[in-house]
């Protein structure tokens, strides 16, 4: 019985005194001769979970109970499940009743959920302001503390008015429920009568008047009396007073309030301490004076702020070769001034006259190249040669000489004049003494018995015959640790012992591995999810139960929920557990909103081809404002679908009907999608997409409006993101700016065209930043066919590959960028039946009267061109810019106007250097190649056009604003006559490639 | 007498809770929670009965759940700064000491059997203790020594123990000051602890 009360007995426990609590409990029990312990190891019959007095089915809550009816009740059972159950964060009070069961024992689980105060609202007389209260309380104890901190809540208020004057202010909390887990916080204040300011006794100097004191700090008898606002115009007043060059004013305040606390005296003591001025003799400085002696900016001038401003002006002249420098300074007091002089002595400039380095056997002289960074006819500046001798010691360690040292030995030569200056040259030797060069003759590893030791060798980067290097034996010793703690062995101790022989020239390493206990998952507690799926979560989670405790895996678990854009703040943690091998992961989540609507606007700047009066092509520049629309809705049904709906619309000039009338601005250019989109669909890793679109579209030798249907699945492969699509379109052409008699025959044929094709691509993408890359390249292959067999009008084949590359050059941070596109097509030969209406054209007879003339015969009846729509162009602002928008080809692909129609052929080459950003802008220079070819097989680099330009970006927040200016490197005669326009301005969003 | 004290402890928690429990025995509860750590009945049961919470409050069920609260706050300091590790041996030394004040050879498993512990578990609570000792000995190792007057002060306070013992200021003046020494040691570490509870989320659910 003593067991069953105390958890058992002990040498000095009196039966009586036991006897009779025993029975108090049987009373207040009501399970009359049962006590707690005696449930243990009985079977369990039932389980209830009781929520706020209410019984619950929830599957997510009994899953986390581990009583369970069948099984024998023990106290661990028990503990674990209040683990989880206030691991999950929803309950604070869990208590577990015991009643007995002719088959056992009935389990009785009441909890009690967390509940949390949503907001607090101020009632009675408060006085202050209320927001500023809630402020106070959101920075001390978050925005939703629980209940419990509500009497630590009350004192912050009390404190808060308490430092405003509000020393009698009573605050009385109420709580009013707000729902089963949340309520709201009343506090009704009282706040009673301010102090008000009885008297002021200011003492201060004749530099600082009383008056201005008091104005300054607003002290009035009788005004109000507020601690926080009088210290904030203290520190106001000092930094004014340093500001005027009393660097170490002081203003400091005392107060006493009065029994009753309603009255306050307040001392004021100003200390404005003597106006400093500094003044420098001697030499010219290094630099300037305000950064080199910062008392203005520091608001000091103490001695060590002095000390330190004399040793930065003698460090600024000796990196200028000043090598003897000296400015000391001194302080003097004259009246009420202190005057700090500095007396800036340079001496000679010292200049390097020659660079050798001593003792070198073990390394080459080239290997150490690249760290010399000194050479003769530079400015002779000491720590320069202390860091170049450093550097050349560590590589020396690096190759394992790990005495290795090396010492500049500096020899100063006498004066000498060079270019009417006196000098002093300076000989500068590297002295090394390499000492033996230490090998790994062995790697053991001791006492690891999870992983194998092959599995740590794969860890370490010191391996035998490897040169030993200390930094990297920490480096190899972190390697394990994170190994270990990644299988779950948290405390895991990894030792490197090291027997060096044959006089240091080689070193056994024994890793002694002491690896501690292994820590399990135990639940994955998933918290926060009101609208998405467990198994949603569950999916992107890579902990398990069961599985180690790994650190990677649980921030791969974070990054992983982080990405797919549901939630607003992810955290993955584990729940301490003290001596358990099995540890609880909470998933806490806070859901991002489901609906994001997004809206926009900007322009578009370019030159584009239009149609003259004379029906000839030409250029003009088009100004477009265009806006956009998207509204999405997420994480539908849970699972992480989503719907979006975009719309573009681009206010554009359009043709008019007659060309000599003025081209007027329109909605004629806009696109609208519909897309829903699910993440691993049908349950892979890839993402399938399905949208629906229109589009309309101004190009310079048609205008298009397209409709139709693309279905898409993409899914990634280290690093390789692999496509497959199906489209189906419908494309109708309209302002064709080309002559009925000069478009291609399809074009004819074909001026609304159905298409159905299927689309693959693989593409590789290492870039660092998307809109702005400075470094890794993007590889891409794609191909479409597009058959009758499939539904399509006509049918054809095309591919284009591009590769884009982007490197930052060492030095100044220049960035070189080129890319290569180049794309070809075959249309599937397509027998077509003479149309009269078009083999027909209208000829003048002799006597003028114009007739039809048939010339079907020789007209063709075989196809092999693609629609408009999927013919090549080139030009503009991404591809070749010194064209304006499609205004690139071969005399093959243009019309006798020379409006283009496209080609099967594309090549396009960029090189661009674009130079660091300077205060947010970028200069670049580029060069770019390309042309667009009737055929595929007329592709020739030697037809390709240069054109080479300038232009700047402005880093704003949407991306770089982009501004080029591209030149013809040669202009040609048109086939209309007259010469191609030697350059094309180009205004954009983005970098061209 | 700890079993007594004890058995005192689980009434009073169990009078508290049955109130609301008419139809059946209270085996297991919540009684704080730190951070995201809680604080079991058993948990206090187990700190009684083997002794780990050291303190003359211990009798009193309110004070054992703050000491434990305090010891959770501790705790989770001393994993951020991470002191020495305290050797197997100490923490062999220890469980023996526990082992060698309850009766029979299954004292110490009847113990941690009814209340859910493990004996890996009851080694790392102690290895834990361990660990805080080492870190208020580091933290709190040197608070200021008191001067001349102080100690002056504290034997007039205290002259009749002295006189009774026939003790002088100057014989007595070397244990004073060792004893203002702890006692502003301890002052200090109070403090500190009630910071720790400012900044950390504690519920103490009512018994």
């Amino acid at each position: 019985m003593r067991q069953s009360l105390g958890g058992g007995g002990s040498a000095g426990a009196t039966p009586a005194g036991f006897a009779a609590i025993v029975v108090v409990l049987m009373l207040v029990s009501g399970s009359a001769g049962v006590s707690a312990q005696e449930f243990l190891g009985r079977t369990v019959a039932d389980v209830q979970v009781e929520v706020a007095g209410i019984v619950v089915n929830d599957p997510a809550l009994i899953e986390l109970v581990e009583t369970r009816i069948g099984e024998p009740l023990t106290m661990i059972n028990i503990r674990s499940t209040i683990d989880h159950l206030v691991g999950l964060g929803r309950f604070e009070d869990v208590r577990v009743f015991g009643s007995p069961a002719d088959q056992g024992v009935i389990v009785r689980w009441r909890l009690t959920p967390v509940r949390r105060i949503s907001a607090v609202d101020l009632e009675g007389d408060p006085q202050l302001s209320a927001p500023a209260i809630r402020a106070v309380l959101a920075d001390r104890f978050g925005t939703q503390p629980s209940v419990a901190r509500v009497p630590d809540m009350v004192r912050a208020v009390e404190a808060y008015y308490a430092e405003r004057g509000f020393r009698l202010a009573s605050i009385a909390p109420r709580v009013d429920s707000d729902g089963p887990e949340w309520v709201r916080l009343v506090l009704t204040v009282n706040a009673g009568s301010r102090a008000a300011v009885r008297s002021v006794t200011v003492t201060t100097t004749e530099l600082v008047a009383e008056a201005e004191v008091l104005r300054r700090l607003e002290l009035q008898r009788g005004r109000p009396f507020d601690q926080t606002a009088l210290d904030s115009r203290i520190a106001r007043f000092e930094e004014d007073l340093r500001g005027r060059g009393y660097f170490e004013a002081r203003v400091r305040e005392s107060h006493d309030f009065s029994a009753e606390g309603t009255a306050v005296t307040v001392l004021i003591d100003v200390a404005p301490g003597p106006h400093v001025r500094v003044v420098f003799e001697g030499d010219a400085l290094a630099g300037d004076p305000e950064t080199l002696v910062p008392i203005r900016a520091e608001r000091s001038a103490d001695q060590d702020l002095l000390e330190d401003a004399s040793r930065r002006i003698e460090d600024a002249l000796r990196r200028e070769g000043y090598r003897s420098a000296q400015a000391p300074f001194a302080r003097r007091q004259q009246g009420d001034e202190v005057i700090v002089t500095f007396s800036v002595t340079r001496g000679r400039q010292h200049r390097v006259s020659a660079v050798d380095v001593s003792g070198m056997s073990g390394l080459d002289r080239g290997e150490i190249a690249a760290l010399l960074q000194v050479k003769a006819g530079d400015v002779f500046v000491e720590a320069r040669v202390g860091a170049v001798a450093a550097a050349i010691a560590e590589l020396y360690r690096v190759r394992g000489f790990t005495q290795a040292t090396v010492r500049p030995v500096i020899q100063v030569l006498p004066e000498e004049a060079r270019g009417g200056t006196a000098i002093r040259p300076v000989e500068v030797r590297f002295d090394v003494q390499e000492g033996v060069q230490t090998l790994v003759t062995g790697i053991t590893f001791a006492g690891a018995s999870a992983l194998a030791p092959a599995q740590l060798e794969g860890q370490v980067t010191l391996s035998s015959g490897r040169p030993f290097y200390r930094p990297q034996l920490s480096a190899d010793r972190d390697a394990l640790q994170r190994a270990y703690r990644n299988l779950g062995y948290q405390n895991a101790a990894v030792t490197p012992q090291l027997v060096f022989a044959d006089g240091s020239q080689g070193v056994a390493v024994t890793w002694a591995v002491v690896e501690g206990p292994q820590i399990l998952v135990d639940r994955v507690l998933i918290k926060g999810n009101a609208r998405t799926s467990i198994d949603l979560i569950r999916r992107e989670v890579t902990v398990r139960r069961g599985s180690p405790m790994s650190d990677d895996a649980l921030i791969d678990s974070q990054r992983a929920l982080a990405a797919t854009g549901l939630f607003r703040r992810v955290r993955v943690s584990e729940l301490p557990r003290t001596g358990s091998a099995t540890r609880d992961v909470l998933v806490d989540l806070e859901e991002a909103p489901p609906t994001t609507i997004s809206y926009g606007g900007g322009f578009e700047v370019g030159r584009i081809g239009v149609k003259a009066a004379d029906g000839q092509a030409t250029e003009e520049l088009d100004i477009a404002p265009r806006g956009f629309f998207d509204i999405s809705r997420r994480n539908l049904w849970g699972k992480n679908r989503s719907v979006s709906l975009f719309g573009r619309v681009t206010l554009r000039k359009g043709d008019a009907a007659d060309p000599t009338a003025p081209r007027s601005y329109g909605f004629n250019d806009y696109r609208g999608l519909f897309t829903f989109r699910e993440p691993r669909a049908f349950g892979t890793a890839g993402d399938a997409q399905l949208t629906a679109f229109i589009e309309q579209g101004l190009r310079t030798s048609f205008d298009f409006n397209r409709k139709g249907v693309t279905s898409d699945y993409a899914r990634r492969f280290s690093g390789f993101t692999v496509t497959g699509r199906y489209t189906f379109d419908y494309t109708k052409l309209f302002n064709e700016k080309i002559a009925a008699e000069d478009q291609l025959l399809i074009d004819r044929l074909f001026p609304q065209v159905k298409l159905s094709k299927v689309f693959g691509s693989i593409l590789r993408d290492s870039r660092d930043d998307v809109l702005d890359p400075q470094q890794g390249s993007v590889l891409g292959l794609d191909a479409s066919v597009a058959a009758k067999a499939m539904g399509s009008e006509v049918g054809f084949i095309k591919t284009f590959a591009q590769g884009f590359a982007y490197r930052r050059l060492p030095g100044r941070g220049f960035v070189l960028a080129a890319g290569a596109r180049v794309g070809v097509a075959i249309g599937f030969k397509q027998d077509v039946p003479v149309v009269q209406e078009i083999a027909q054209r209208a000829v003048a007879g002799r006597d003028g009267i114009e007739r039809a003339e048939s010339r079907a015969a020789g007209f063709p009846t075989v196809i092999r061109e693609l629609p408009a729509s999927e013919r090549f162009f080139a030009g503009g602002d991404t591809t070749v810019r010194g064209f304006a928008l499609d205004r690139l080809g071969t005399p093959e692909t243009l019309d006798p106007q020379g409006f283009p129609q496209g080609g099967n052929g594309l090549a396009v080459f960029n090189l661009e250097a674009r130079a660091p950003y300077w205060k947010n802008l970028q200069f670049v220079w580029f060069t770019d190649a390309g042309n667009v070819f009737k055929t595929a097989s007329d592709l020739r680099l030697t037809d390709l056009r240069v054109t080479s330009g300038i232009g700047f970006r402005y880093r704003s927040p949407i991306g770089p604003l982009r501004v080029d200016w591209g030149f013809k490197i040669s202009t040609r005669l048109l086939l209309t006559g007259g010469r191609e326009r030697s350059n094309v301005l180009h205004i954009s969003l983005g970098q061209a490639f | 007498m700890r079993a007594v004290l004890c058995a005192w402890f689980v009434l009073g928690l169990a009078l508290g809770s049955e109130a609301q429990a008419p139809a059946g025995v209270l085996i297991e509860r919540t009684l704080a929670i730190v951070g995201s750590q809680v604080i079991t009945l058993s948990d206090a049961r187990v700190a009684i009965r083997l002794g780990l919470v050291g303190s003359d409050r211990a009798a009193d069920p309110q004070a054992v759940t703050q000491l434990l609260v305090d010891r959770e706050l501790i705790l989770r300091e001393v994993q951020r700064y991470t002191p020495p590790a305290p050797s197997e041996g100490a923490v062999d030394a220890r469980l023996d000491e526990i082992r060698a004040q309850l009766p029979g050879a299954n004292g110490l498993s009847r113990v941690l059997d009814e209340n859910g512990f493990t004996e890996a578990r009851l080694r790392a609570w102690l290895y834990d203790d361990l660990r805080v000792v080492a870190y208020l000995a580091q933290r709190f190792a040197s608070p200021s020594t008191p001067t001349d007057t102080e100690v002056s002060l504290a034997f007039a306070l205290q002259r009749e123990e002295f006189a009774r013992a026939g003790t002088t200021f100057e014989q007595a003046a070397p244990a004073l000051r060792e004893r203002l020494v702890a006692t502003r040691r301890q002052e200090l570490i109070a403090d500190w602890v009630s910071d720790l509870r400012r900044r950390t989320e504690v519920v103490i659910l009512p018994q």
